[in-house]
């Protein structure tokens, strides 16, 4: 390659360059789907370690568990199956529901809920092992998503980056005292990078 | 201008080519030739997608159609060449386009899909970063995508949010609400320490402290101008937001949106007291006008400016509900906004910034370039010629906007007692609108209801028609359905109904479709390939209703302007495509002579009719007066005489007096 032509090859490659310079990072701070699951997975492991199960038994009195679809209180819009997938990945989780069997805990997920879960793609293998419809439930699990967003640029003047920390408040209400019998809050960090105005 | 500029091109490789022929043996020669023809192929394709890509192109039918309420038409405009592809440059402002003109429409669940996409393409950052430096030597719009403006993203997210709020989904509205209201870059301190402007909002102010900052070598791909960040004047955003926020109970969050409000715009502190005091059921979101055109102002018409199409005033809303009257002041003016740098992404001064300083780079080159090779010089010349060609050739703002956004929006709030209301809405000013809205449901008893209309601006006369000319899914579920005789419009009556088994009942009450089961009368549809919403395909293939031309049933949100426009006034009757509908439609008439629209003609509207009405088996006389309106009419018993037009119910007009 003579001279001109390496000038002129390398006058593009930082054209190129300039445009990679941001490629394989998070160009959204939104929600994922694996952070949802992640987020059923940290809600498994405190309800097992929590005072409120690890006190009963499968002689303790029953409990009928519903799930109600979480609340956004966040800075984004959440699909509504993602709602619903933040409380309906709890009790569809097989660890989950062995564990609230053995402490005489039944979900309780009427066979419409469970219908329109399956159009939205969730627990489309099958309703959780002992699911009961009928009698109206004790207990609901509930969740609220909230979240802080903040943006801004380490280099340039022009906002560049953009996180958002989620905080999913999960809780389990006594229905008729309105009593919370169990809550725990989870986390998930998102940073996304690229001009966020353009 | 690009020939001229491929001719400069030419010429400067021929002489290139003659100066270096006296001292290059041959081979060298046609090493440089045939450079020199690829780099003059280069900068000639690149002036092609210039001069290709060309400036946008408003679209001004669609434009005509909102202006007179034609929402449906103008979303099947839009949805005609709309793409696909979300890495396509327009991809984002069709999306906005078909979001505002669903939710104008009164179909939220059409645009809802819509929006979710839109949504998500908006919260995608650095959509432009891969081509920001590329666009500086090629023409923005053959590189650029298409993001808006960032008062036209505001908007994008106040009317996701109204469409959450039709839905009754409070919590997606409160954070689409709050989306739209990101902090913005105020300049106006440093341009007036840089010498003052008598408008320190001044965008051919800030072009030259831009100008001047890219000399000093300030701040390489930005504008390099001071600026601080100030909370959002999206006024619209604070008020919807605090409205949603009072619904889902999130007291502190509405404490903080009304007094950033007050603070940005104390003119609305009345409207946010009102709010904050929470004594109303319904909101009533008004949207008026059109945007303003956005266009290239100044040399090389490098930088964008807006003209206002709609002028802007402060007429008020005026809302009228059971006689009394309530005033409502202009939540944001879009031309305002739309005006001030603040709003503006900048990209046009940013590029008259970068295009100084990708010259002097390329200067920088010539002056290394020059020092002892030859072919080095001619190739650089080449380039250089290309680059400044170039960059007169993108100098041109781009001037991609939403033409079919409105001027200005309304919040009112209602606290509405009865099931249905009558709702009149006017807006004085320069641009006087007025509309009646006969059927507006009231919110939920402790609930809350979101309505949004957009006021048409030269509508037609059934913007303030009293008398309904055909039944729908909402008036029939209202009680018509007691008033019998409803025939379906493609059978040659004024029932618009999707086809169901309450739909079936009230036809055969009425005398027809004897023996039809409810999935013959979808057939009726299949065959005539009449699309059901809801029932066939997902709501956002809706399309043009077949009342209007199009293939679609579907009934607009009762309190929108689209079903006014659509059932409150009249249209040409149907005709049928197929045998079969064709055949029932003669059949119905032969066998109801009495009951038919005129083939081909529609009464005549003004008519007084004299009809028969069959309720439960018996025959009740109606005639001669003109203000019949069925919706508010009582349950019938014996005889009874009201007015109504002909049109209103074709199926029971007599021309010749009272029936037997």
């Amino acid at each position: 390659m003579n001279q001109s032509m390496r000038v002129a090859t390398l006058f593009f490659l930082v054209v190129l360059a300039a445009g990679c310079a941001s490629a394989g990072k998070s160009r959204t701070s939104r929600l994922t789907a694996g952070d949802i699951l992640e987020t059923a997975a940290s809600v498994r492991q405190s309800l097992a370690n929590d005072p409120w199960l690890s006190g009963r038994g499968n002689e303790s009195p029953p409990i009928r568990l519903g799930i109600s679809e979480a609340v956004n209180k966040s800075n984004d819009r959440l699909a509504t199956s993602d709602r619903w997938a933040l409380t309906a990945l709890v009790v569809y989780d097989r660890s989950v529901q062995s564990l609230l069997e053995s402490r005489n805990v039944r979900v309780h997920l009427p066979e419409e809920t469970q219908a329109m879960l399956g159009r939205m793609g969730i627990g489309s293998d099958g309703a959780p092992a002992g699911a009961v419809g009928g009698d109206a439930p004790t207990h609901v699990l509930l969740a609220d998503v909230r979240s802080i967003s903040r943006q801004g640029s380490a280099a340039s003047s022009v906002s560049d980056e953009r996180y958002d920390l989620y905080v999913i408040d999960y809780r389990v209400a006594e229905l008729t005292s309105g009593r919370i019998e169990w809550s725990h809050a989870a986390q998930v960090a998102r940073r996304a990078f690229g001009t966020v105005a353009d | 201008m690009n020939a001229l500029v491929s001719s400069m091109a030419r010429g400067a490789n021929g002489s290139a080519h003659a100066r270096s022929a006296i001292a290059r043996p041959p081979d060298r020669i046609d090493g440089i030739r045939r450079f020199g023809l690829w780099a003059s192929c280069v900068v000639a394709a690149s002036l092609s997608m210039a001069g290709g890509g060309c400036a946008y192109q408003r679209d001004e039918p669609g434009v005509r159609l909102v202006q007179r309420g034609e929402f449906g038409a103008a979303r099947q405009r839009v949805r005609e060449t709309a793409t696909s592809d979300p890495e396509n440059r327009a991809y984002i402002l069709d999306q906005m386009k078909l979001v505002s003109l669903g939710l104008a429409e009164g179909i939220p669940d059409a645009a809802e899909m819509v929006a979710d996409r839109l949504n998500d393409r908006l919260r995608t950052q650095g959509l432009n970063d891969d081509t920001r430096f590329a666009s500086v030597m090629l023409w923005d719009g053959a590189t650029r995508i298409y993001k808006g403006d960032p008062f036209e993203q505001a908007l994008a997210y106040y009317h996701i949010a109204l469409i959450d709020a039709l839905r009754g989904d409070w919590g997606n509205a409160r954070a689409a609400s709050q989306q739209s209201l990101f902090l913005l870059r105020d300049f106006s301190g440093a341009l007036r320490s840089a010498g003052g402007t008598r408008d320190s909002d001044d965008a051919a102010a800030l072009v030259r402290a831009a100008a001047l900052a890219e000399r000093e070598g300030k701040d390489g791909d930005a504008l390099g101008v001071d600026y601080i960040a100030v909370a959002s004047d999206f006024e619209a955003g604070y008020l919807l937001r605090a409205i949603a926020a009072r619904r889902l109970n999130e007291i502190d969050d509405m404490d903080e949106a009304l007094r950033i409000l007050r603070q940005v715009s104390p003119r609305l502190s009345p409207l946010a007291s009102l709010i904050s005091e929470g004594r109303y059921n319904t909101v009533f979101a008004v949207d008026h006008g059109v945007a303003p055109e956005k266009y290239g102002s100044g040399p090389d018409k490098a930088v964008a400016a807006r003209g206002a199409i709609t002028p802007s005033d402060d007429a008020p809303l005026v809302l009228s509900i059971g006689g009394e009257s309530s005033q409502w002041p202009v939540a944001t003016d879009v031309n305002r906004i739309a005006a001030s740098t603040r709003w503006a992404n900048l990209e046009d001064v940013r590029r008259a910034k970068s295009a100084i300083g990708s010259l002097l780079v390329t200067g920088g080159i010539i002056t290394a370039a020059t020092a002892d090779d030859n072919d080095t010089q001619v190739m650089v010349g080449l380039i250089v010629a290309g680059v400044g060609a170039l960059l007169k050739a993108s100098s041109a703002a781009d001037i991609q906007h939403n033409e079919l956004f409105p001027q200005r929006t309304y919040l009112a709030l209602a606290d509405l007692n009865a099931p249905v209301n009558r709702v009149e809405l006017a807006i004085g000013g320069r641009s006087p609108s007025r509309l009646v809205l006969p059927d507006v449901p009231a919110g939920p008893r402790g609930g809350l209801a979101l309505h949004y209309i957009r006021m048409p601006l030269r509508p037609g006369p059934w913007a303030v028609a009293d008398v309904p000319r055909y039944t729908n899914d909402v008036s029939i579920r209202r009680g018509d359905s007691a008033l019998g005789d409803v025939l379906p419009y493609i059978l040659g009556g004024r029932d618009v109904q999707s086809p169901s088994l309450a739909a079936l009942r009230n036809y055969q009450a009425s005398g027809y479709l004897a023996g039809f089961s409810v999935d013959d009368l979808i057939d009726l549809y299949r065959e005539e390939n009449i699309r059901i919403a809801g029932l066939d395909g997902t709501w956002e293939d809706v399309g043009l209703h077949v009342l209007e031309g199009g293939s679609w049933l579907y009934t607009p949100a009762p309190a929108s302007t689209a079903y006014k426009r659509l059932f409150y006034s009249d249209h040409p009757p149907y005709r049928p495509r197929s045998k079969r509908v064709e055949s029932l439609r003669q059949q119905i008439q032969s066998q109801h002579p009495r009951a038919w629209i005129r083939d081909g003609t529609s009464p005549d509207p003004g008519t007084p009719g004299r009809a028969e009405r069959r309720i439960g088996g018996h025959s009740v006389r109606i005639g001669d007066s003109r203000r019949f309106n069925p919706i508010e009419a009582p349950a019938w018993t014996g005889d009874v005489r009201c007015s109504f037009s002909c049109r209103t119910f074709p199926g029971v007009c007599h021309d010749d007096g009272f029936d037997s």
